[in-house]
């Protein structure tokens, strides 16, 4: 199904986070298209009403009957109206969202367990612990960080990424010195890891379109050629999971666990479709003989450079 | 010893401030050990002319029979431009490294982005932050709204310089920017 949310007078952050949760309806077969509100007709309209804009783009969608969805708000003339918690996690912006637009479906997560812990964190600051057994790690989910005791709990962690026993709290403040005890790794590329892992257990992304905003952290997965074509391609232009399997030629369902993991650490969104499919399929440019050369020695194929 | 290279001899540069793992980062990947060659250099500013020496390194990667990868590492900020008409022509792209437990990372990012922009206007670069494991409150966020505010958006991977496969996967990054 095909959605447009207007927004209107939305703060950058927030609709950062509002893009990342119709990311996240693309588990639920929702296709939802998030645009700034210039008046046309959209299934729902997202607003501040702090803002003025916010409240000029409501009281006109009102009179045309388009149903609206503000952020918290005191402003007086927000009686009635559902609302939406601004400190709403993505996951459960996507929630909330999926209940207005197709109420009494099945809920959007569709991932459990660590990954949906991880989930939850896109866009908060906190640190989390997060225990499953005698296995503890904090994710600090926006330095892009994982910690454990050790690598191999780091490993333990990755083999029980959707189990559903998680549990999860804010770590308390605690002294800083105790990090020091703690190995780290990048978030990144802990998920990308652990995402293909289970790739045949992660639904299928396959409703929308979806871009990275930022290049992920892949340091940490020196062996893994197919994520960085996958990043190089995504950062480039919006895909669908479909056609990103044919082009690359990879298995679908790793393309989705690439877009999974990227999903939750929060470097991906759901954005507008490509104006053609084909067109970052086009014939690659020729590269230089010597840039050819070059990218042979360090293992990529020269479809890879120009892919 | 270090040979003038023709100018279309093809170049990669590694750039940073000094511990941030240049050196070990070119032995990992490079054929040979770099060799560390102190070049004199004259420092301008100022109505006194000091002399000093300055180290970088270099080494070599042979592609085939014809073609050789020439490894650059440059030191600090300054001496990029002294070192850029001598290795900046013909370069393929350059690897930042920062190190990630300097208490000065994000001045040391912001001078480095800046020098190589002025010295070599257009370069296409990646940045590697080494050394998380030595530094536990690391956060690659600072670094993001940083590049962000500057109006770049270039890959930054966390990386061990002291890995051949780390090392190699940020190459590799650079040449898919090319
Ligand atoms: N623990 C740790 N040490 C590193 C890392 N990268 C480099 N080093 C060490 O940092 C020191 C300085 O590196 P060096 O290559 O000489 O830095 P340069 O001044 O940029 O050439 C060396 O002892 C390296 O072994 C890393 O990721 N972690
Ligand atoms: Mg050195």
């Amino acid at each position: 199904m095909n959605i447009q949310i207007g927004v209107a007078g939305v703060p950058e952050e927030l609709e950062l986070r509002l893009s990342l949760a119709c990311g996240l309806l693309a588990a639920a077969q929702l296709q939802v298209h998030l645009q700034a509100w210039k008046g046309r007709p959209c299934q729902l309209l997202v607003v501040d009403l702090d803002n003025g804009y916010g409240r000029l783009a409501c009281e006109v969608a009102k009179r045309r009957d388009i149903p609206v969805l503000c952020f918290d708000t005191n402003a007086p003339n927000a009686d009635g109206m559902p609302r939406i918690d601004r400190h709403a996690p993505a996951a459960s912006m996507a929630r909330t969202l999926q209940e207005l637009l197709l109420p009494g479906t099945a809920a959007v997560e569709g991932v459990d367990g660590l990954l949906g812990i991880c989930l939850h964190e896109i866009g908060c600051d906190e640190e989390v612990l997060a225990r499953h057994g005698h296995i503890a790690v904090v994710v600090r989910h926006a330095a892009g960080r994982i910690h454990a005791r050790s690598m191999s709990e780091l490993l333990a962690a990755e083999a029980r990424l959707l189990d559903g026993s998680w549990l999860s709290g804010l770590r308390p403040q605690q002294n800083e010195r105790e990090y020091e005890w703690l190995v780290s790794r990048s978030l990144e590329s802990f998920l990308v890891m652990a995402c293909r892992r289970h790739q045949a257990s992660l639904p299928l992304l396959d409703g929308a379109a979806y871009r990275l905003r930022r290049w992920p952290d892949l340091g940490g997965v020196a062996d893994d050629l197919d994520s960085l074509r996958l990043a190089a391609l995504l950062y480039r232009s919006a895909w669908r999971m479909p056609e990103l399997a044919q082009h690359t030629r990879m298995d679908a369902r790793q393309v989705n666990a690439f877009l999974w993991a990227t999903l939750v650490s929060g470097a991906l969104h759901s954005d507008e479709a490509p104006v053609s499919p084909a067109f970052a399929a086009t014939a690659p440019l020729a590269a230089p003989s010597i840039l050819r050369r070059v990218a042979r020695h360090f293992g990529l194929r020269i479809g890879h450079v120009d892919a | 010893m270090l040979t003038p290279e023709p100018d279309y001899a093809i170049k990669l540069l590694f750039v940073g401030p000094v511990g941030a793992g240049k050196t070990t980062a070119i032995r990992a990947i490079a054929d040979t050990p770099p060799i560390s060659t102190d070049v004199p250099w004259t420092d301008a500013n100022g109505g006194s002319k000091q002399t000093t020496t300055v180290a970088f390194d270099y080494s070599t990667i042979r592609l085939d029979q014809e073609e050789t990868l020439h490894v650059y590492g440059l030191p600090g900020q300054h001496h990029l431009d002294f070192m850029a008409p001598i290795v900046g022509r013909g370069a393929l792209g350059a690897v930042l490294l920062l190190d990630a437990s300097s208490a000065v990372m994000h001045t040391d990012c912001v001078h480095s982005i800046k020098e190589l922009q002025r010295s070599s206007p257009g370069l296409k670069f990646v940045i590697g932050v080494t050394k998380a494991d030595l530094a536990p409150r690391f956060s690659m966020q600072t670094l993001h709204q940083l590049l962000q505010q500057m109006n770049l958006a270039v890959p930054i991977f966390s990386i061990d310089s002291r890995d051949r496969a780390q090392v190699m996967q940020l190459v590799r990054a650079l040449l898919l920017l090319l």
